[in-house]
Protein backbone atom coordinates (compact mmCIF):
# COMPACT_ATOMS: atom_id res chain seq x y z
CA UNK A 1 0.00 0.00 0.00
CA UNK A 2 1.44 3.15 -1.33
CA UNK A 3 1.32 6.30 1.50
CA UNK A 4 0.01 8.80 -0.69
CA UNK A 5 -3.84 9.14 -0.65
CA UNK A 6 -5.96 7.33 -3.35
CA UNK A 7 -9.27 9.04 -3.35
CA UNK A 8 -10.13 12.63 -3.98
CA UNK A 9 -11.44 12.68 -0.38
CA UNK A 10 -7.94 12.30 0.70
CA UNK A 11 -6.00 14.58 -1.89
CA UNK A 12 -8.41 17.49 -0.59
CA UNK A 13 -8.13 16.30 3.04
CA UNK A 14 -4.28 16.92 2.94
CA UNK A 15 -4.89 20.62 1.03
CA UNK A 16 -7.76 21.54 3.85
CA UNK A 17 -4.93 20.18 6.93
CA UNK A 18 -2.42 22.44 4.45
CA UNK A 19 -4.57 25.45 4.56
CA UNK A 20 -5.14 25.07 8.72
CA UNK A 21 -2.06 24.43 9.48
CA UNK A 22 -0.66 27.16 7.66
CA UNK A 23 -3.77 29.74 9.23
CA UNK A 24 -3.36 28.88 12.58
CA UNK A 25 -0.25 30.95 12.47
CA UNK A 26 -2.48 34.48 10.99
CA UNK A 27 -5.83 33.44 12.90
CA UNK A 28 -6.40 35.09 16.07
CA UNK A 29 -6.51 32.18 19.38
CA UNK A 30 -10.65 33.12 19.42
CA UNK A 31 -10.54 31.53 15.82
CA UNK A 32 -8.30 28.88 16.28
CA UNK A 33 -10.29 27.53 18.73
CA UNK A 34 -13.55 27.99 17.02
CA UNK A 35 -11.44 25.60 13.94
CA UNK A 36 -10.50 23.06 16.62
CA UNK A 37 -13.93 22.86 17.68
CA UNK A 38 -15.11 22.17 14.20
CA UNK A 39 -12.44 19.75 13.57
CA UNK A 40 -13.15 17.79 16.42
CA UNK A 41 -17.17 17.90 15.42
CA UNK A 42 -16.69 17.15 12.24
CA UNK A 43 -14.74 13.64 13.22
CA UNK A 44 -17.83 12.89 14.90
CA UNK A 45 -20.10 13.85 12.31
CA UNK A 46 -18.09 12.23 9.41
CA UNK A 47 -18.72 8.74 11.68
CA UNK A 48 -22.12 9.41 11.85
CA UNK A 49 -22.82 9.94 8.27
CA UNK A 50 -21.60 6.57 7.21
CA UNK A 51 -24.25 5.39 10.10
CA UNK A 52 -27.04 8.03 9.16
CA UNK A 53 -26.58 8.85 5.81
CA UNK A 54 -24.91 5.69 4.52
CA UNK A 55 -26.23 2.99 6.14
CA UNK A 56 -29.95 4.90 6.80
CA UNK A 57 -30.01 4.73 10.29
CA UNK A 58 -30.02 6.97 13.15
CA UNK A 59 -28.32 7.76 16.15
CA UNK A 60 -29.37 10.70 18.39
CA UNK A 61 -26.74 9.24 21.32
CA UNK A 62 -23.59 10.30 19.14
CA UNK A 63 -22.60 12.39 21.95
CA UNK A 64 -21.99 9.34 24.71
CA UNK A 65 -19.54 7.68 22.66
CA UNK A 66 -17.61 11.18 22.69
CA UNK A 67 -18.23 11.71 26.63
CA UNK A 68 -16.73 7.61 26.40
CA UNK A 69 -13.92 8.76 24.41
CA UNK A 70 -13.39 11.96 26.44
CA UNK A 71 -13.61 10.23 30.00
CA UNK A 72 -11.44 7.12 28.90
CA UNK A 73 -8.99 8.73 27.68
CA UNK A 74 -8.81 11.46 31.01
CA UNK A 75 -9.07 8.48 33.39
CA UNK A 76 -6.04 7.04 31.81
CA UNK A 77 -3.84 9.81 31.70
CA UNK A 78 -4.78 11.42 35.07
CA UNK A 79 -4.93 7.89 37.40
CA UNK A 80 -2.78 6.12 35.00
CA UNK A 81 -0.39 8.29 33.65
CA UNK A 82 -1.23 7.28 30.59
CA UNK A 83 -0.19 9.31 27.33
CA UNK A 84 -3.45 11.01 25.74
CA UNK A 85 -1.71 9.10 21.97
CA UNK A 86 -2.66 5.70 23.93
CA UNK A 87 -5.41 7.30 25.52
CA UNK A 88 -7.06 8.37 22.57
CA UNK A 89 -6.58 4.59 21.39
CA UNK A 90 -8.24 3.58 24.84
CA UNK A 91 -11.31 5.93 24.50
CA UNK A 92 -12.16 4.80 20.86
CA UNK A 93 -11.74 1.26 22.04
CA UNK A 94 -13.89 1.08 24.85
CA UNK A 95 -16.44 3.71 22.71
CA UNK A 96 -16.49 0.79 20.22
CA UNK A 97 -16.93 -1.96 22.98
CA UNK A 98 -19.58 0.06 24.25
CA UNK A 99 -21.50 0.71 21.05
CA UNK A 100 -21.01 -3.11 20.14
CA UNK A 101 -22.92 -3.88 23.44
CA UNK A 102 -25.96 -1.24 23.23
CA UNK A 103 -26.37 -2.63 19.38
CA UNK A 104 -27.74 -5.90 20.14
CA UNK A 105 -30.61 -3.83 21.83
CA UNK A 106 -30.94 -0.92 19.78
CA UNK A 107 -30.51 -2.08 16.33
CA UNK A 108 -33.12 -4.29 16.34
CA UNK A 109 -35.12 -1.22 16.31
CA UNK A 110 -35.94 1.12 13.49
CA UNK A 111 -36.59 4.72 12.33
CA UNK A 112 -38.44 6.43 15.00
CA UNK A 113 -37.79 3.68 17.61
CA UNK A 114 -34.00 3.08 17.06
CA UNK A 115 -33.70 6.86 17.14
CA UNK A 116 -35.66 6.47 20.52
CA UNK A 117 -33.36 3.93 22.09
CA UNK A 118 -30.25 5.75 20.88
CA UNK A 119 -31.49 8.60 22.55
CA UNK A 120 -32.18 6.89 25.83
CA UNK A 121 -29.13 5.05 25.80
CA UNK A 122 -27.54 8.38 25.58
CA UNK A 123 -29.30 9.85 28.27
CA UNK A 124 -28.54 7.02 30.85
CA UNK A 125 -24.55 7.13 30.27
CA UNK A 126 -25.01 10.90 30.80
CA UNK A 127 -26.03 9.56 34.18
CA UNK A 128 -24.01 7.18 34.49
CA UNK A 129 -21.08 10.40 33.63
CA UNK A 130 -23.35 12.25 36.83
CA UNK A 131 -23.24 9.95 39.63
CA UNK A 132 -19.88 7.91 39.36
CA UNK A 133 -17.76 9.72 41.76
CA UNK A 134 -14.41 7.87 40.35
CA UNK A 135 -14.82 9.67 37.73
CA UNK A 136 -15.68 13.08 39.22
CA UNK A 137 -19.06 12.48 39.15
CA UNK A 138 -21.33 16.22 38.30
CA UNK A 139 -18.26 18.46 39.32
CA UNK A 140 -16.38 16.43 35.93
CA UNK A 141 -12.62 15.96 35.25
CA UNK A 142 -9.64 19.04 35.90
CA UNK A 143 -6.17 18.60 34.82
CA UNK A 144 -6.55 16.53 32.05
CA UNK A 145 -3.32 16.52 30.70
CA UNK A 146 -2.49 17.62 27.22
CA UNK A 147 -0.84 16.09 24.03
CA UNK A 148 2.37 15.97 23.88
CA UNK A 149 5.39 15.51 21.21
CA UNK A 150 8.31 14.48 22.83
CA UNK A 151 9.38 18.20 24.54
CA UNK A 152 6.80 20.11 23.07
CA UNK A 153 2.84 19.97 25.14
CA UNK A 154 0.62 21.15 22.39
CA UNK A 155 -0.63 24.35 22.40
CA UNK A 156 -3.80 25.92 20.93
CA UNK A 157 -2.46 25.73 17.48
CA UNK A 158 -1.56 22.41 17.51
CA UNK A 159 -4.59 20.93 18.87
CA UNK A 160 -5.89 22.64 15.52
CA UNK A 161 -3.51 20.86 13.72
CA UNK A 162 -4.06 17.81 14.86
CA UNK A 163 -7.52 17.76 15.15
CA UNK A 164 -7.56 18.61 11.72
CA UNK A 165 -4.89 15.62 10.46
CA UNK A 166 -7.75 13.37 12.82
CA UNK A 167 -10.19 14.89 9.73
CA UNK A 168 -8.17 14.07 7.10
CA UNK A 169 -7.13 10.40 8.11
CA UNK A 170 -11.03 10.35 9.29
CA UNK A 171 -12.55 11.21 5.49
CA UNK A 172 -9.89 9.29 3.69
CA UNK A 173 -10.97 5.77 5.47
CA UNK A 174 -14.48 7.05 5.31
CA UNK A 175 -13.78 7.88 1.38
CA UNK A 176 -12.12 4.65 0.90
CA UNK A 177 -15.21 2.65 2.30
CA UNK A 178 -18.22 4.55 0.94
CA UNK A 179 -16.48 3.47 -2.15
CA UNK A 180 -16.15 -0.08 -1.84
CA UNK A 181 -18.08 -3.05 -1.80
CA UNK A 182 -18.56 -2.13 2.08
CA UNK A 183 -19.93 1.35 1.42
CA UNK A 184 -22.44 -0.14 -1.53
CA UNK A 185 -23.71 -2.57 0.40
CA UNK A 186 -24.92 0.29 2.93
CA UNK A 187 -26.61 1.93 0.45
CA UNK A 188 -28.30 -1.37 -0.84
CA UNK A 189 -29.62 -1.81 2.94
CA UNK A 190 -30.61 1.94 3.31
CA UNK A 191 -32.43 1.44 0.03
CA UNK A 192 -34.25 -1.75 0.22
CA UNK A 193 -32.99 -3.69 3.31
CA UNK A 194 -35.47 -6.46 2.73
CA UNK A 195 -34.05 -6.88 -0.82
CA UNK A 196 -30.74 -6.91 0.62
CA UNK A 197 -30.75 -9.33 2.69
CA UNK A 198 -32.93 -11.75 0.16
CA UNK A 199 -29.20 -11.65 -1.49
CA UNK A 200 -27.82 -13.05 1.87
CA UNK A 201 -26.68 -9.30 3.58
CA UNK A 202 -26.87 -9.80 7.51
CA UNK A 203 -28.36 -6.01 7.53
CA UNK A 204 -28.17 -6.47 11.55
CA UNK A 205 -24.40 -7.08 11.08
CA UNK A 206 -23.54 -4.48 8.93
CA UNK A 207 -25.46 -1.92 11.01
CA UNK A 208 -23.66 -2.82 14.09
CA UNK A 209 -20.22 -2.66 12.44
CA UNK A 210 -21.11 0.99 11.37
CA UNK A 211 -22.32 1.80 14.48
CA UNK A 212 -19.28 0.49 15.90
CA UNK A 213 -16.79 2.30 13.87
CA UNK A 214 -19.03 5.33 14.01
CA UNK A 215 -18.45 5.39 18.08
CA UNK A 216 -14.74 4.97 17.18
CA UNK A 217 -14.57 8.34 15.13
CA UNK A 218 -16.45 9.94 18.12
CA UNK A 219 -14.30 8.36 20.79
CA UNK A 220 -11.30 9.51 19.38
CA UNK A 221 -12.54 12.62 18.49
CA UNK A 222 -13.94 12.86 22.03
CA UNK A 223 -10.10 12.43 23.70
CA UNK A 224 -8.87 15.08 22.05
CA UNK A 225 -11.75 17.20 23.52
CA UNK A 226 -10.35 15.83 26.64
CA UNK A 227 -7.38 16.89 26.31
CA UNK A 228 -7.70 20.18 24.55
CA UNK A 229 -9.85 21.69 27.18
CA UNK A 230 -8.04 19.99 29.87
CA UNK A 231 -11.56 19.76 31.88
CA UNK A 232 -14.58 18.00 31.14
CA UNK A 233 -17.97 17.19 32.86
CA UNK A 234 -21.25 15.64 32.42
CA UNK A 235 -22.72 18.83 30.47
CA UNK A 236 -20.38 18.57 27.99
CA UNK A 237 -21.60 15.47 26.42
CA UNK A 238 -25.58 15.37 26.94
CA UNK A 239 -28.59 15.67 24.55
CA UNK A 240 -28.05 18.59 23.00
CA UNK A 241 -24.51 18.20 21.85
CA UNK A 242 -26.21 14.92 20.12
CA UNK A 243 -28.89 16.96 18.38
CA UNK A 244 -26.25 19.17 17.15
CA UNK A 245 -24.47 16.36 15.96
CA UNK A 246 -27.54 15.25 13.76
CA UNK A 247 -28.28 18.44 12.76
CA UNK A 248 -24.31 18.92 11.02
CA UNK A 249 -25.06 15.30 9.54
CA UNK A 250 -28.08 16.95 7.99
CA UNK A 251 -27.61 20.37 7.04
CA UNK A 252 -24.16 19.66 5.51
CA UNK A 253 -25.60 16.28 3.38
CA UNK A 254 -26.29 13.25 4.69
CA UNK A 255 -24.60 11.42 2.12
CA UNK A 256 -21.70 13.45 2.05
CA UNK A 257 -18.45 13.02 3.68
CA UNK A 258 -17.80 16.76 3.11
CA UNK A 259 -21.03 17.57 4.23
CA UNK A 260 -20.28 16.55 7.57
CA UNK A 261 -17.79 18.94 7.54
CA UNK A 262 -19.41 21.62 5.64
CA UNK A 263 -22.39 21.23 8.68
CA UNK A 264 -20.13 21.11 11.72
CA UNK A 265 -18.56 24.47 10.45
CA UNK A 266 -22.02 26.00 10.33
CA UNK A 267 -23.10 24.83 13.36
CA UNK A 268 -20.65 26.21 15.21
CA UNK A 269 -20.44 29.58 13.52
CA UNK A 270 -24.26 29.66 14.00
CA UNK A 271 -23.85 28.82 17.75
CA UNK A 272 -20.99 31.98 18.25
CA UNK A 273 -23.48 33.89 15.90
CA UNK A 274 -26.57 33.48 18.26
CA UNK A 275 -24.56 33.57 20.94
CA UNK A 276 -23.43 37.12 20.56
CA UNK A 277 -26.96 38.13 18.89
CA UNK A 278 -29.85 36.22 20.51
CA UNK A 279 -28.67 38.06 24.19
CA UNK A 280 -28.41 41.87 22.19
CA UNK A 281 -32.61 41.17 20.67
CA UNK A 282 -33.55 39.47 23.09
CA UNK A 283 -32.43 40.26 26.34
CA UNK A 284 -34.73 37.71 28.54
CA UNK A 285 -33.67 34.76 26.27
CA UNK A 286 -31.31 32.32 28.12
CA UNK A 287 -28.43 29.90 27.13
CA UNK A 288 -30.63 27.54 25.63
CA UNK A 289 -32.53 29.78 23.46
CA UNK A 290 -30.19 29.58 20.17
CA UNK A 291 -31.48 25.65 19.94
CA UNK A 292 -34.10 27.23 18.96
CA UNK A 293 -32.77 29.43 16.60
CA UNK A 294 -30.89 26.35 15.23
CA UNK A 295 -33.83 24.04 15.10
CA UNK A 296 -35.52 26.73 12.70
CA UNK A 297 -32.41 27.31 10.54
CA UNK A 298 -32.58 23.22 10.18
CA UNK A 299 -36.10 23.58 8.65
CA UNK A 300 -35.58 26.07 6.06
CA UNK A 301 -32.40 23.93 4.87
CA UNK A 302 -34.83 20.54 4.82
CA UNK A 303 -37.19 22.23 3.18
CA UNK A 304 -35.13 24.29 0.45
CA UNK A 305 -32.19 21.80 0.20
CA UNK A 306 -33.53 18.37 1.34
CA UNK A 307 -30.51 16.48 0.50
CA UNK A 308 -28.39 18.98 2.64
CA UNK A 309 -25.51 22.09 1.88
CA UNK A 310 -23.34 19.68 0.02
CA UNK A 311 -26.49 17.88 -1.96
CA UNK A 312 -25.94 19.01 -5.14
CA UNK A 313 -21.62 19.15 -5.11
CA UNK A 314 -20.80 15.57 -6.90
CA UNK A 315 -19.21 13.37 -4.25
CA UNK A 316 -19.77 9.93 -5.24
CA UNK A 317 -21.88 10.13 -7.93
CA UNK A 318 -25.69 10.20 -7.54
CA UNK A 319 -25.48 11.51 -3.37
CA UNK B 1 -20.32 -34.82 1.40
CA UNK B 2 -21.04 -38.34 0.81
CA UNK B 3 -22.71 -39.82 -2.36
CA UNK B 4 -26.16 -40.42 -0.77
CA UNK B 5 -26.16 -36.55 0.82
CA UNK B 6 -25.66 -35.29 -2.68
CA UNK B 7 -27.70 -37.69 -4.56
CA UNK B 8 -30.99 -36.20 -1.94
CA UNK B 9 -30.03 -32.62 -2.53
CA UNK B 10 -29.99 -32.90 -6.52
CA UNK B 11 -33.24 -35.42 -6.45
CA UNK B 12 -35.21 -32.65 -3.80
CA UNK B 13 -33.57 -29.09 -3.31
CA UNK B 14 -36.62 -27.69 -1.50
CA UNK B 15 -38.82 -29.59 0.81
CA UNK B 16 -42.07 -27.73 2.20
CA UNK B 17 -43.87 -30.35 4.52
CA UNK B 18 -47.57 -29.14 6.46
CA UNK B 19 -46.72 -25.96 6.34
CA UNK B 20 -49.57 -23.54 7.76
CA UNK B 21 -49.61 -20.02 8.32
CA UNK B 22 -52.36 -18.04 10.89
CA UNK B 23 -52.80 -14.18 10.46
CA UNK B 24 -55.47 -13.65 13.24
CA UNK B 25 -58.69 -15.77 12.43
CA UNK B 26 -57.54 -16.01 8.72
CA UNK B 27 -55.81 -19.52 7.97
CA UNK B 28 -53.42 -17.66 4.76
CA UNK B 29 -51.72 -21.28 4.18
CA UNK B 30 -53.47 -24.83 5.46
CA UNK B 31 -51.15 -27.66 5.35
CA UNK B 32 -49.48 -27.42 2.30
CA UNK B 33 -46.73 -29.20 1.47
CA UNK B 34 -44.65 -29.95 -1.83
CA UNK B 35 -41.28 -30.19 -3.11
CA UNK B 36 -38.69 -28.70 -5.76
CA UNK B 37 -36.32 -30.60 -7.30
CA UNK B 38 -33.21 -28.61 -9.22
CA UNK B 39 -33.16 -27.80 -12.45
CA UNK B 40 -37.52 -27.36 -12.77
CA UNK B 41 -39.71 -24.43 -12.68
CA UNK B 42 -42.21 -24.96 -10.06
CA UNK B 43 -45.44 -22.89 -11.35
CA UNK B 44 -47.76 -21.65 -7.96
CA UNK B 45 -51.26 -20.75 -9.23
CA UNK B 46 -53.79 -19.81 -7.60
CA UNK B 47 -56.31 -17.16 -7.43
CA UNK B 48 -56.31 -14.03 -5.87
CA UNK B 49 -55.75 -14.28 -2.19
CA UNK B 50 -54.88 -17.82 -2.60
CA UNK B 51 -51.89 -17.68 -0.44
CA UNK B 52 -49.41 -17.46 -2.95
CA UNK B 53 -47.39 -14.53 -1.52
CA UNK B 54 -47.54 -15.85 1.88
CA UNK B 55 -46.30 -19.08 0.99
CA UNK B 56 -42.80 -16.87 -0.44
CA UNK B 57 -42.83 -14.92 2.80
CA UNK B 58 -42.61 -18.65 4.77
CA UNK B 59 -40.26 -19.76 2.69
CA UNK B 60 -37.75 -16.79 2.08
CA UNK B 61 -38.02 -16.32 6.28
CA UNK B 62 -39.57 -12.95 5.88
CA UNK B 63 -42.42 -14.80 7.97
CA UNK B 64 -42.28 -17.91 10.02
CA UNK B 65 -45.12 -20.39 9.56
CA UNK B 66 -47.37 -21.30 12.27
CA UNK B 67 -46.97 -24.54 11.88
CA UNK B 68 -45.10 -27.21 9.46
CA UNK B 69 -41.06 -27.01 8.02
CA UNK B 70 -39.15 -25.87 5.07
CA UNK B 71 -35.73 -27.29 4.28
CA UNK B 72 -33.38 -27.40 2.24
CA UNK B 73 -31.62 -30.45 0.95
CA UNK B 74 -32.26 -31.37 4.67
CA UNK B 75 -30.99 -28.54 6.18
CA UNK B 76 -34.52 -26.78 8.27
CA UNK B 77 -34.85 -23.10 7.05
CA UNK B 78 -37.90 -22.54 9.28
CA UNK B 79 -37.35 -19.80 11.83
CA UNK B 80 -34.04 -18.42 9.61
CA UNK B 81 -34.14 -15.03 9.09
CA UNK B 82 -33.97 -13.93 5.57
CA UNK B 83 -30.12 -13.17 4.75
CA UNK B 84 -29.78 -16.63 6.65
CA UNK B 85 -32.16 -18.36 3.90
CA UNK B 86 -30.41 -16.62 1.37
CA UNK B 87 -27.27 -17.70 2.43
CA UNK B 88 -28.55 -20.79 2.15
CA UNK B 89 -29.14 -20.85 -0.98
CA UNK B 90 -32.88 -19.70 -1.22
CA UNK B 91 -33.11 -15.88 -2.83
CA UNK B 92 -36.10 -13.99 -4.17
CA UNK B 93 -37.44 -11.31 -6.02
CA UNK B 94 -40.54 -9.00 -5.05
CA UNK B 95 -43.92 -8.40 -6.48
CA UNK B 96 -42.78 -4.66 -6.04
CA UNK B 97 -39.06 -4.94 -7.28
CA UNK B 98 -36.99 -3.93 -4.94
CA UNK B 99 -34.01 -1.23 -5.94
CA UNK B 100 -31.05 0.03 -4.35
CA UNK B 101 -31.48 4.16 -5.15
CA UNK B 102 -28.09 5.47 -4.85
CA UNK B 103 -26.21 2.70 -7.09
CA UNK B 104 -25.96 1.82 -10.35
CA UNK B 105 -27.20 -1.16 -12.26
CA UNK B 106 -23.41 -2.27 -12.41
CA UNK B 107 -23.20 -1.77 -8.41
CA UNK B 108 -26.20 -3.06 -7.55
CA UNK B 109 -25.12 -6.41 -9.02
CA UNK B 110 -21.80 -6.34 -7.25
CA UNK B 111 -23.67 -6.24 -4.18
CA UNK B 112 -25.24 -9.37 -4.81
CA UNK B 113 -21.27 -10.65 -5.42
CA UNK B 114 -19.95 -9.60 -2.34
CA UNK B 115 -21.89 -11.57 -0.28
CA UNK B 116 -21.03 -14.43 -3.14
CA UNK B 117 -17.60 -13.27 -2.34
CA UNK B 118 -17.90 -14.22 1.42
CA UNK B 119 -19.19 -17.38 1.63
CA UNK B 120 -23.20 -16.26 0.59
CA UNK B 121 -22.97 -14.22 3.57
CA UNK B 122 -21.89 -10.03 3.84
CA UNK B 123 -20.17 -8.95 6.09
CA UNK B 124 -17.57 -11.14 7.22
CA UNK B 125 -15.91 -9.45 10.31
CA UNK B 126 -14.53 -6.31 10.17
CA UNK B 127 -10.48 -7.43 9.64
CA UNK B 128 -11.93 -9.00 6.38
CA UNK B 129 -14.09 -6.31 4.06
CA UNK B 130 -14.70 -3.48 6.70
CA UNK B 131 -10.95 -2.64 7.82
CA UNK B 132 -9.47 -3.84 4.33
CA UNK B 133 -12.10 -1.38 2.58
CA UNK B 134 -11.27 1.86 4.91
CA UNK B 135 -7.77 1.40 4.36
CA UNK B 136 -7.80 0.87 0.37
CA UNK B 137 -5.30 -2.03 0.63
CA UNK B 138 -4.31 -3.11 -2.63
CA UNK B 139 -6.18 -6.76 -2.24
CA UNK B 140 -9.97 -5.01 -1.58
CA UNK B 141 -9.37 -2.58 -4.27
CA UNK B 142 -8.53 -5.69 -6.66
CA UNK B 143 -11.47 -7.60 -5.44
CA UNK B 144 -13.88 -4.96 -6.25
CA UNK B 145 -12.39 -4.34 -8.91
CA UNK B 146 -13.36 -8.04 -10.34
CA UNK B 147 -16.78 -7.47 -8.72
CA UNK B 148 -17.35 -4.52 -11.25
CA UNK B 149 -15.79 -6.63 -13.66
CA UNK B 150 -18.01 -10.20 -13.05
CA UNK B 151 -21.22 -7.66 -12.76
CA UNK B 152 -20.53 -6.41 -15.98
CA UNK B 153 -20.31 -10.16 -17.35
CA UNK B 154 -23.86 -10.70 -15.42
CA UNK B 155 -25.25 -8.07 -16.80
CA UNK B 156 -23.62 -9.07 -20.68
CA UNK B 157 -25.58 -12.49 -20.62
CA UNK B 158 -28.90 -10.95 -19.23
CA UNK B 159 -28.48 -8.83 -21.87
CA UNK B 160 -28.35 -5.41 -20.04
CA UNK B 161 -24.90 -5.09 -20.27
CA UNK B 162 -25.87 -1.39 -21.80
CA UNK B 163 -27.02 -0.76 -18.51
CA UNK B 164 -24.13 -1.08 -16.07
CA UNK B 165 -23.86 2.54 -15.91
CA UNK B 166 -27.64 3.62 -15.32
CA UNK B 167 -28.62 5.04 -11.96
CA UNK B 168 -30.99 2.58 -10.45
CA UNK B 169 -33.74 5.51 -10.13
CA UNK B 170 -33.85 6.18 -14.14
CA UNK B 171 -35.25 2.64 -14.94
CA UNK B 172 -38.48 1.88 -16.17
CA UNK B 173 -40.25 -0.58 -14.77
CA UNK B 174 -39.67 -3.60 -16.73
CA UNK B 175 -35.97 -2.92 -16.36
CA UNK B 176 -36.32 -3.01 -12.96
CA UNK B 177 -37.89 -6.29 -12.61
CA UNK B 178 -34.94 -7.56 -15.07
CA UNK B 179 -31.84 -6.06 -12.71
CA UNK B 180 -34.17 -7.54 -9.79
CA UNK B 181 -33.95 -10.83 -11.37
CA UNK B 182 -30.40 -10.87 -12.68
CA UNK B 183 -28.79 -9.30 -9.32
CA UNK B 184 -31.30 -12.82 -7.75
CA UNK B 185 -29.21 -14.69 -10.12
CA UNK B 186 -25.69 -12.99 -9.25
CA UNK B 187 -25.73 -14.61 -5.69
CA UNK B 188 -26.34 -18.30 -7.73
CA UNK B 189 -29.23 -19.71 -5.54
CA UNK B 190 -30.17 -23.12 -5.63
CA UNK B 191 -33.77 -22.11 -5.35
CA UNK B 192 -35.39 -19.00 -6.77
CA UNK B 193 -38.68 -17.73 -5.57
CA UNK B 194 -40.39 -15.28 -8.38
CA UNK B 195 -43.45 -13.18 -6.98
CA UNK B 196 -44.85 -12.46 -10.50
CA UNK B 197 -42.09 -11.44 -12.46
CA UNK B 198 -44.19 -11.19 -15.90
CA UNK B 199 -46.44 -8.12 -14.38
CA UNK B 200 -46.37 -5.46 -15.86
CA UNK B 201 -44.15 -6.05 -18.31
CA UNK B 202 -44.46 -5.31 -22.31
CA UNK B 203 -44.46 -8.74 -24.14
CA UNK B 204 -40.74 -8.19 -25.59
CA UNK B 205 -39.33 -8.12 -21.51
CA UNK B 206 -41.83 -10.88 -21.12
CA UNK B 207 -39.36 -13.05 -23.35
CA UNK B 208 -36.68 -11.37 -22.16
CA UNK B 209 -37.66 -12.45 -18.51
CA UNK B 210 -38.76 -16.14 -19.75
CA UNK B 211 -35.58 -16.67 -21.34
CA UNK B 212 -33.39 -15.78 -17.97
CA UNK B 213 -35.94 -18.24 -16.02
CA UNK B 214 -35.26 -20.80 -18.55
CA UNK B 215 -31.63 -20.34 -18.34
CA UNK B 216 -31.54 -20.46 -14.58
CA UNK B 217 -33.42 -23.93 -15.01
CA UNK B 218 -30.45 -25.27 -17.27
CA UNK B 219 -27.56 -24.39 -15.14
CA UNK B 220 -29.89 -26.31 -12.21
CA UNK B 221 -31.78 -23.80 -10.47
CA UNK B 222 -34.86 -24.60 -9.02
CA UNK B 223 -37.45 -22.07 -9.73
CA UNK B 224 -40.81 -21.62 -8.40
CA UNK B 225 -43.01 -19.28 -9.77
CA UNK B 226 -45.80 -17.46 -8.59
CA UNK B 227 -47.82 -15.62 -11.88
CA UNK B 228 -51.03 -14.50 -12.36
CA UNK B 229 -50.49 -14.90 -16.30
CA UNK B 230 -51.64 -18.68 -16.77
CA UNK B 231 -50.65 -19.19 -19.85
CA UNK B 232 -47.14 -17.88 -19.71
CA UNK B 233 -46.69 -19.75 -16.16
CA UNK B 234 -48.09 -22.91 -17.95
CA UNK B 235 -46.02 -22.34 -21.25
CA UNK B 236 -43.12 -22.38 -18.54
CA UNK B 237 -43.70 -24.83 -15.96
CA UNK B 238 -42.54 -28.30 -15.54
CA UNK B 239 -44.79 -28.71 -13.04
CA UNK B 240 -47.52 -26.60 -11.27
CA UNK B 241 -49.23 -26.49 -7.68
CA UNK B 242 -52.20 -24.73 -7.61
CA UNK B 243 -53.51 -23.54 -4.43
CA UNK B 244 -56.42 -21.93 -3.41
CA UNK B 245 -57.54 -20.56 0.15
CA UNK B 246 -53.99 -21.47 1.43
CA UNK B 247 -54.82 -25.26 0.16
CA UNK B 248 -52.92 -27.00 -2.09
CA UNK B 249 -55.82 -28.18 -4.51
CA UNK B 250 -53.79 -29.52 -7.34
CA UNK B 251 -49.97 -30.39 -8.02
CA UNK B 252 -48.96 -31.92 -11.58
CA UNK B 253 -47.97 -31.06 -14.82
CA UNK B 254 -49.52 -27.70 -17.05
CA UNK B 255 -51.63 -30.31 -18.84
CA UNK B 256 -52.71 -32.35 -16.12
CA UNK B 257 -53.59 -29.35 -14.06
CA UNK B 258 -55.08 -27.04 -16.59
CA UNK B 259 -57.35 -30.05 -16.93
CA UNK B 260 -58.53 -30.72 -13.30
CA UNK B 261 -61.99 -29.94 -13.14
CA UNK B 262 -61.23 -28.53 -9.21
CA UNK B 263 -59.01 -26.12 -10.76
CA UNK B 264 -60.85 -24.52 -12.94
CA UNK B 265 -63.37 -24.85 -10.68
CA UNK B 266 -61.58 -22.52 -8.11
CA UNK B 267 -60.44 -20.04 -11.03
CA UNK B 268 -64.29 -19.35 -12.44
CA UNK B 269 -65.60 -19.26 -8.94
CA UNK B 270 -62.92 -16.53 -7.78
CA UNK B 271 -64.48 -14.68 -10.94
CA UNK B 272 -67.76 -15.33 -9.92
CA UNK B 273 -67.60 -14.03 -6.71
Amino acid sequence: MSFAPQNAYGRVALIVLAVVAAAVWFLPAYYTGLLTLIGIYSLVTIGLNLFMGYAGQVSLGQAAFVGIGAYTSAVLAVYLHVTPWLGAAGGAAVAALVAYVLSFVALRLRENLLALATLALGIVINVVFNEWEFIGGSSGFKDIPGFKLGAFTFDPRAYAILSWALVAVGIWFAGNLVRSSFGRTLIAISAGELGAQALGVDAEKLKRQTFVLSAVYAGIAGAVYASYQSYIDPSSFGFLLSVNFVLMSVIGGLRSLWGAVIGAAIVVALGQILQAVVPVVLPSARGDFQQFFLGAVLIAILILLPRGLAGRVSEGGRA
Amino acid sequence: MTAATTAALTATTLDVRGVSMRFGGVLALDDVTFTARTGEVLGVMGPNGAGKTTLFNVISGVQRPTAGTVSLGGVPLTGCPVDRVASLGVTRTFQTPVMFWGLTVRESIAVALAAREFGGSYPPPPLRALLPAGFGTPGRRRADAVLNDRADALLASAGLAHMGDRATESLAFGEERLLELARALAVEPVVLLLDEPLSGLNPDEVADVLTLVRAARTAGVAVLLVEHAVGELLSVADRVVVLDHGRKIAEGTPSDVAADPIVIDAYIGDELE
